[in-house]
């Protein structure tokens, strides 16, 4: 276990070199959540909120979904799918697979390094500007707590799916173009733009049988009070479900990848 | 497992591997075609290789670039696995106990790199502690003696993207080499080295042969890197093995041709006494000579006495063979 610690500080301290790098994600990130908030504030009205199927969402509310989205996002997103591909396409995949560590364990300790860079140099400052010029709503502690925990749940399913399509690398070589489909489905039906109050009945449909919204929307409802205890039991339960459901896909997976794998360029 | 030594340590019985590889339709429109239809080449890099290593056994793999050389080395090693056959390492299949078989070998790929592209030598070195758990005291022995023989210590704080290939592959070995194999694996290890870093490397090798018993398993085209380091060769081309035995018998039965040139002071007028040595063929060009000979047949100071009792001779140097000759010999060999 040890290893893989020393891992995720190894890739922590090799992203900390770029500061370059580190201070440009940040203002574009700044950038980001104060388009947002304009665009919700053009649209809620300030005093009335707006009416949706699951009852009046208020304008600071959705700031602080905003907010709360970014933070989330900093936390469970990696690139593991464009790191895999340039692993395979370049056959570097040769040296990774010569270490007496497993592949999935390097690629979890590299994106667990990456994200605690951003939780302090990215995450940590635009939730502390945001919310000083926006202000962000506070939740109890349970619910925060809850929050936390959920949160956690959703990395896992993001790491899980994200390594699946990382895989398709070992068979098709370039695999970009599935990185770029999950990113689009996840960012469409996870509500990390726009939250499943808003969907039309069709798409909440849809959005209710994929795991995306488990990552966003539903630890966000918690945080905001949103769900009631019943209802928060069952969205863990489905993340515990769905963790267990990836990690024996990901299991058959892996083996028939290794057998397909053609090293390139020698 | 207690190894004891001559104890087979790598089997591999009737091994292929074959895998598919696009044919790229060609001209302007090729590409579209490709989109619709798609053809296939199957092809065999690894047909029908049978062999077995010793522990303790320093064997050299050679033949041409694409031989398959690489591809048995990467099923030693558990990257690729098989599509047919056996190979076992230590008693294990190396694919199916990938993390099991890493622990036990160490490897380096001349045109690669295992160490963390972003970080410190040192710190990469130090994960290497971590990975292969290596007991402290292992380590920092092992880390004294190998920075000390590769003269590691100038560039130990620098980040491995910023090395030198000399200084990059320097230090790769010491990264194969901490956790003490038993089994090493240098595919063209000393590819695009100078001189010098080429002899720490051999140097080092030979030692950990010799006093460690470590099994060495080397591809190469350097027929030095051979001499120095192996005694067994194994000759692979078109995934077949055209050759296994002693170095000293290929050179005997396939790589006894010579070539001597020699700087003269004065142009030769007739080769007719040369000829009757009994050397395959002289050319002249100004005043350098070129004398090709078989030295089971005629022996090079045969030659030179020969020469120098008539002529002046200002220099002279005497080749051996190369790998890719001696592997046209074996194939006439065959053919006959």
């Amino acid at each position: 276990m040890r290893i893989y610690a020393e891992l995720a500080k190894t890739a922590f301290q090799s992203h900390i070199t770029f500061r370059v790098n580190t201070l440009i994600q940040l203002f574009g990130r700044l950038i980001a959540v104060l388009i947002q908030v304009s665009i919700w504030s053009a649209l809620i009205s300030a005093d009335r909120g707006m009416t949706t199927l699951e009852g009046v969402v208020t304008l600071q509310e959705m700031i602080t979904y905003t907010l709360l989205s970014t933070a989330i996002t900093l936390i469970v997103t990696n690139n593991m799918i464009g790191q895999v591909e340039q692993k395979i396409h370049k056959g570097e995949i040769a040296t990774d697979l010569i270490k007496p560590i497993s592949f999935s364990g390097l690629l979890i300790s590299e994106s667990v390094g990456i994200s605690f860079q951003r939780i302090i140099f990215e995450l940590v400052p635009v939730v502390l500007i945001s919310s000083l010029l926006f202000g962000i709503q506070s939740a109890s502690v349970v619910h925060l707590l809850l929050f936390l925990v959920m949160v956690i749940n959703g990395t896992a399913i993001y790491f899980l799916i994200s390594y699946l399509f990382a895989l398709t690398a070992f068979w098709y070589i370039v695999s970009w173009h599935f990185g770029a489909l999950f990113y689009m489905i996840m960012m469409v039906f996870s509500g990390s733009l726009v939250p499943v109050w808003f969907f039309p009945n069709a798409l909440s449909t849809v959005a209710e049988w994929l795991p995306f919204r488990l990552i966003f929307y539903s630890p966000i409802s918690v945080y905001l009070g949103k769900v009631n205890g019943m209802e928060i039991i069952w969205m863990i339960v489905q993340q515990l479900i769905w963790i267990a459901i990836l990690l024996l896909v990901q299991k058959w997976i892996w083996s028939r990848a290794t057998t397909k794998l053609v090293v390139q360029g020698g | 497992m207690v190894i004891m030594e001559q104890q087979t340590i790598i089997k591999v019985q009737n091994l292929h591997k074959q895998y598919k590889q696009m044919i790229r339709h060609e001209g302007k429109w090729g590409g579209l075609q490709d989109l619709v239809n798609r053809k296939h080449k199957l092809m065999t890099a690894v047909d029908n290789v049978s062999f077995e290593v010793e522990s303790g056994e320093a064997v050299a793999f050679i033949g041409p670039n694409g031989a398959g050389k690489s591809t048995v080395i990467k099923m030693l090693v558990g990257v690729l696995a098989p599509t047919s056959g056996l190979v076992e390492v230590e008693g294990r299949i190396p694919h199916g106990n990938r993390l099991e078989n890493a622990k036990r070998i160490g490897v380096v790929f001349g045109q690669r790199t295992q160490l963390f592209w972003d970080i410190p030598l040192s710190e990469s070195l130090h994960l290497a502690r971590h990975m292969y758990k290596i007991p402290q005291q292992q380590f920092k022995e092992n880390m004294l003696k190998y920075s000390e023989v590769l003269g590691l210590h100038e560039y130990m704080n620098v980040a491995v993207r910023q090395l030198s290939l000399g200084q990059r592959m320097r230090a790769e070995l010491c990264a194969a080499l901490l956790h003490n194999p038993r089994i090493v694996f240098l595919d063209e290890p000393t590819i695009g080295l100078d001189v010098v870093v080429k002899e720490k490397f051999r140097s080092l090798i030979r030692d950990i042969n010799e006093k460690y018993h470590t099994t060495i398993l080397l591809t190469t085209h350097d027929m030095v890197d051979i001499e120095q380091l192996c005694s067994r060769v194994i000759v692979i081309d078109h995934g077949n093995i055209l050759f296994d035995g002693k170095l000293d018998q290929l050179k005997r039965d396939f790589g006894s041709e010579e070539k001597m040139t020699l700087e003269m002071d004065s142009k030769l007028d007739d080769f007719r006494e040369i000829y009757e040595l009994g050397v395959k063929s002289v050319e002249q060009e100004d005043r350098t000579l070129q004398i090709v000979y078989d030295n089971r047949r005629v022996s090079s100071s045969a030659i030179i006495s020969n020469i120098l009792s008539s002529y002046t001779v200002k220099d002279l140097i005497v080749q051996q063979i190369e790998i890719e000759e001696i592997i046209k010999n074996l194939y006439k060999n065959r053919l006959t």
